[in-house]
């Protein structure tokens, strides 16, 4: 009893605080994925923002290459200038060389004929093998044998990467762009005669992967472009190269390290101060061109953090025609919010801390309760000893007088009135026996006393203390014994277990005959049955006669007075001396079962452990 | 009457002096100047021989106002740069800043591994404000130079002007390690640059940066070049470099050149050119004021017979005066006599244009032995320095010409000291820098 309390409500706290603990990390969890599911969609459309930046900065580049052609072809309608083409190049900041291919494939600019400086000729050196595939500006793709590409090695024939010119309404629709611009055709330039120039190549694999619809191009009656992006010493050039109605190519080869530079131009700068809603305070994005080689980030991270980062966040393959290229985001893994996890915490540790006080009170109220009881307890205790000795003295006195009366007809009433006496004050006696014993069985302090005697003198000397009282109520008491050994028993005991019954018997089976009395030794045990004829208990009740305090509710126990702990108490004293009082299911009245055990040492069962 | 003719005269002289500093203005034009360094040459014999072109700017006068500056300092603050090199920097970058005025345009840019700008593109009204900002400049992290000279081009171009210098400062003192690195990258943005109108000057601090990459860039795009070995002469360089670009007075110059009568170009000593068959083309991104800045073209001259002022090549220049700011142009012939006669031609000698061409013929040597050094050729270094120091003794004795002597001695020194391998990268930093020095004329 006094262990459950604290257990009890230990587990009044801890349950509580354990549910919230795991709905607290089921909301964290759940919130966790939502941020990481948000922040990734964020992340991507962060990229894929850069990446329509650049595809921009080549639209705009296309823009300013077509208008610059226009001006060339203003000057002549068919052919172009030498001249105006060296103004171009030694003008413009974005390109590098020009090359025109006439309708039959061969070179007209750089003039075969004329003198060359060292750079055109390095150029043409670099290009011998594009140049020689008039097919790479052919009208349409489609015609090209178009083969994946399977190795990088180095003597493999060089490979170009072709694709449509970038169509001029991107701008309006980022989303289409993507797929549009992805369309892409590997031109296997055939065996590279020239080992040399076949080494400048380095084979470009990935876009082809990236073909995937081929989507409807943007066909230019007149004139078709596009732009083709190889590998030549060591990096990514870039050719945009147009076709005229009469079948005249010219090919802007761009500086690479101007578009390069134009391109980290374009993008933003790291800022200076961190901002506090600068969505790269802790990230950052890289741009990586095919050899894996950072071009540009940009972001904040710390130098620390970085290094620790193993891998990006994301990736985004580039579009057309920075094919290869790619962009990563990165940055830390979003670890559970710090603050989330206080707040959790907070509210884990409140609770905590409130349901521990609460518990407390409780406790505090339970224990002055039980004291309280306690003392109650003691009271009763205490003032049941007060009365039993003047009782005692009440009875004594009245036995004497009753021996001391003398034999006269006038002093029947005084016999009578002294017998009530005697009777009631033995009755008072049991009662306040009754009530030692179940303070003492409650403490555990009930102590059995067998002492060798024997068992129908104990039962008779009951019986013949009832019979007054039962003879009273019509009730009548016959005792069979079928043996009736010298044994070893606590007579005390028995008898109160008895008077119990009998006194039951005598409350609520009045006028119902005769009470029989049994007793026969079984083994080691003593058995007593102990049946009336009258109203018994019903099945209902069965369970709960022996529950101390319970009183059978029905007209029976109406207006009959009663303490509510007889049953009980003749059980735990039969219990203690190694036996147990049970209810015997009769047709006829109530019947009881005592059994006792006469062997000392058998006397295992403790007081006390049951309720 | 009286007080007529005064009010006339009152309107007319104001009118008169309009007149008069316009036709000094119509005056202040480039000089250029063409020579052979031996006009007359032995007949019948195939030569060759060197032009020397010369442009020099003309004098900008004190009172003018001068022209306004488009500039982008470009600041490395790496790891490598932490302590006093970055605090020298800031000190060198505010200094200088101090000297522009309000119709300037200045903008800072600073990298590591990320580029930061940290002034972007504004009229020098507040210094102070810009200041602050470079004060607060950190060193950490690596070295991004290619995307920093990226964004510094960036900021210039937000106010680019061909009436306006403008020019990128890049100051590094690390081995470019994120973004493109190779000299040849580093050389091809600069030639792009140069065609928008931008110079990049480098300047290199202490042992660590990569002094290929820094002159080419700075080459192609005809700018300044230094080595600057410590931090405290950081603002001594800083103030020499604003003093040139304050003192540019044409840009765009390009510069053709016509080889006539057969005559070969062979080669443009110390600048990038491009030769055509018999047409040369180069170009210098500007002209500092009264700074001779010259082009030696070595030429091979075929064989004829006796002949009085035969044309070898004709020059045009054409530049925008930043004064004026109109476009001119400028044209000379050179021409040359063939003659018997040993004393008509010792005489005929232009020992100034000889001691260039011979300057600049000893620098390419110096060029090569490096070169060699770079491939672990030591003993091909030195004996290319040697007999460069020969041919400096030679020519230096007969046209009796100190500073060929000067070089002369520098080279054998250079010989000397090609052995250590210590020393040699500052070695390389230092020889590096002069070359470039020599072949461009530059000031400081």
């Amino acid at each position: 009893m006094k262990t459950k309390t604290p257990i009890l409500l230990a587990c009044l706290i801890i349950v509580p605080v354990l549910l919230l603990a795991w709905f607290g990390v089921r909301l964290q969890h759940n919130q966790q994925q939502l941020v990481t599911l948000q922040l990734g969609s964020l992340i991507e459309s962060q990229l894929s923002d850069v990446d329509q930046q650049l595809i921009d900065h080549f639209s705009r580049l296309q823009t300013a290459l077509d208008a610059e052609l226009d001006t060339l072809i203003q000057d002549n309608s068919s052919v172009y200038r030498t001249s105006t083409l060296n103004t171009l190049i030694a003008r413009s900041p974005q390109i590098s060389h020009i090359f025109v291919l006439n309708p039959s494939g061969e070179r007209e600019y750089p003039s075969p004929s004329a003198d060359l400086t060292q750079s055109e000729q390095r150029f043409l050196r670099k290009t011998a093998d594009l140049l020689n595939n008039p097919a790479l500006f052919a009208d349409t793709p489609e015609d090209i044998h178009v083969e994946p590409v399977i190795s990088a090695t180095q003597n493999a024939p060089a490979q170009y990467l072709r694709s449509e010119p970038i169509p001029a309404q991107k701008r309006q629709q980022p989303l289409e762009i993507t797929a549009r611009s992805s369309r892409s055709v590997v031109y296997d330039g055939g065996v590279a005669s020239d080992k040399v120039a076949s080494d400048m190549f380095i084979a470009e694999t990935e876009l082809a992967a990236h073909d995937r619809a081929p989507a409807i191009a943007p066909e230019d009656p007149i004139t078709t472009s596009g732009w083709i992006a190889w590998y030549a010493d060591t990096e990514l050039q870039h050719i945009y190269w147009r076709r005229s109605a009469q079948g005249v190519v010219i090919g802007f080869a761009l500086n690479s390290a101007r578009l390069t530079s134009d391109l980290i131009a374009a993008l933003p700068a790291s800022q200076q101060t961190e901002l506090g809603n600068d969505p790269l305070r802790n990230a950052e994005i890289r741009l990586i061109n095919s050899r894996g080689e950072q071009i540009y980030a940009w972001g904040h991270l710390d130098e620390a953090i970085r290094d620790a980062i193993a891998k990006p966040q994301k990736i985004l393959p580039l579009s057309h025609p920075l094919g290869s290229w790619r962009l990563e985001y990165v940055a830390p893994k979003i670890t559970a919010n710090s603050d989330s996890w206080m707040g959790i915490s907070l509210v884990m540790v409140t609770t905590l801390l409130g349901l521990s006080l609460i518990a407390w009170l409780v406790y505090r109220e339970h224990q002055r309760d039980m004291r309280m009881a306690q003392q109650r307890v003691n009271f009763v205790n205490q003032v049941s000893h007060e009365l039993k000795t003047p009782l005692t003295n009440v009875r004594m006195y009245a036995e004497m007088l009753e021996h001391n009366l003398p034999d006269e007809p006038e002093s029947d009433r005084a016999q009578r009135y002294i017998s009530v006496i005697s009777n009631e004050s033995l009755r008072l006696s049991r009662l306040i026996d009754n009530v030692l014993s179940f303070s003492r069985v409650g403490r555990g302090t009930y102590k059995i006393n067998p002492t060798p005697g024997l068992l129908s003198e104990c039962i008779n000397t009951v019986i013949e203390n009832f019979i007054p009282a039962l003879s009273q109520r019509g009730l009548s008491v016959r005792y069979d014994t079928q043996d009736d050994p010298h044994v070893n028993f606590d007579c005390g005991a028995l008898e109160q277990i008895l008077n119990n019954l009998l006194s039951n018997c005598e409350k609520y089976a009045s006028n119902s005959g005769e009470i029989t009395i049994t007793s026969w030794m079984d083994g080691h045990f003593i058995r007593i049955r102990l049946s009336d004829k009258g109203p018994g208990i019903s099945k209902a009740d069965h369970s709960q006669v022996f529950s101390p305090f319970y009183r059978c509710s029905n007209q029976l126990t109406d207006g009959v007075t009663g303490t509510g702990i007889g049953l009980g108490l003749a059980r735990e004293l039969a219990r203690s001396h190694g036996g147990d009082l049970i209810l015997e299911t009769s047709t006829t009245g109530a019947s009881f079962l005592i059994s006792l055990n006469i062997d000392s040492s058998a006397s295992t069962h403790a007081p006390g452990d049951t309720q | 009457m009286n007080i007529r003719f005064v009010s006339l005269s009152t309107l007319l002289l104001p009118l008169v002096a309009i007149v008069l500093s316009l036709s000094t203005a119509q005056a202040r034009e480039i000089t250029l100047t063409t020579n052979l360094a031996t006009p007359v040459m032995a007949a019948d014999e195939t030569h060759k021989t060197f032009i020397k072109i010369s442009l020099e700017g003309f004098k900008q006068e004190q009172h003018e106002e001068r022209i306004p500056a488009n500039i982008a300092i470009v600041l490395d603050k790496s790891g490598s740069m932490n302590g006093d090199k970055i605090q020298q920097a800031r000190k060198a970058a505010i200094m200088a800043i101090k000297r522009l005025n309000a119709q300037d345009i200045v903008s800072v840019v600073s990298y590591d591994s990320r580029v930061q700008v940290v002034v972007p593109a504004t009229k020098v009204s507040d210094k102070h404000q810009i200041a602050n900002a470079i004060r607060n400049i950190r060193a950490n992290g690596n070295t991004a130079l290619f995307a920093g000279v990226s964004k510094g081009a960036q900021e210039l171009r937000k106010f680019l002007d061909h009436n306006k210098v403008n020019r990128v400062i890049l100051l590094s003192d690390g081995l470019a390690n994120v973004g493109p690195s190779s000299a040849n990258e580093l050389g091809k943005l600069g030639l792009s640059l140069a065609k928008e109108g931008m110079s990049v000057t480098t300047i290199g601090l202490g042992l660590g940066y990569n002094e290929d990459l820094m002159t080419q860039l700075a080459g192609f795009s005809d700018g300044n070049h230094a080595f600057v070995e410590n931090a405290e002469d950081l603002a001594q360089v800083f103030q020499y470099e604003f003093g040139d670009v304050l003192s540019v007075v044409a840009q765009g110059v390009n510069i053709n050149i016509h080889c006539k009568n057969g005559i070969k170009p062979l080669r443009i000593l110390g600048r990038e050119a491009e030769i055509r068959g018999n047409r040369i083309t180069t170009r210098m991104n500007q002209l500092y004021s009264e700074q001779e800045k010259f082009i030696i073209l070595e030429v091979e001259v075929p064989a004829r017979g006796v002949t009085n002022d035969l044309e070898v090549a004709e020059v045009d220049v054409s530049y925008t005066n930043l004064y004026s700011q109109q476009a001119q142009s400028l044209k000379n012939r050179v021409l040359a006599s063939f003659s018997q006669s040993d004393k008509q031609i010792q005489e005929a000698v232009d020992v100034k244009t000889y001691e260039a061409a011979a300057e600049q013929v000893a620098n390419e040597e110096s060029r090569k032995a490096i070169q060699l050094r770079d491939q672990g050729d030591i003993e091909g270094a030195r004996s290319v320095l040697k007999s460069s120091a020969t041919y400096l003794d030679t020519l230096g004795q007969s046209l009796s010409s100190p500073k060929l002597l000067e070089q002369k001695a520098e080279a054998l020194q250079d010989a000397e000291e090609l052995e250590n391998d210590q020393d040699w990268n500052k070695k390389r930093k230092e020889l590096k820098e002069r070359q470039y020095k020599r072949a461009t004329q530059q000031s400081y």
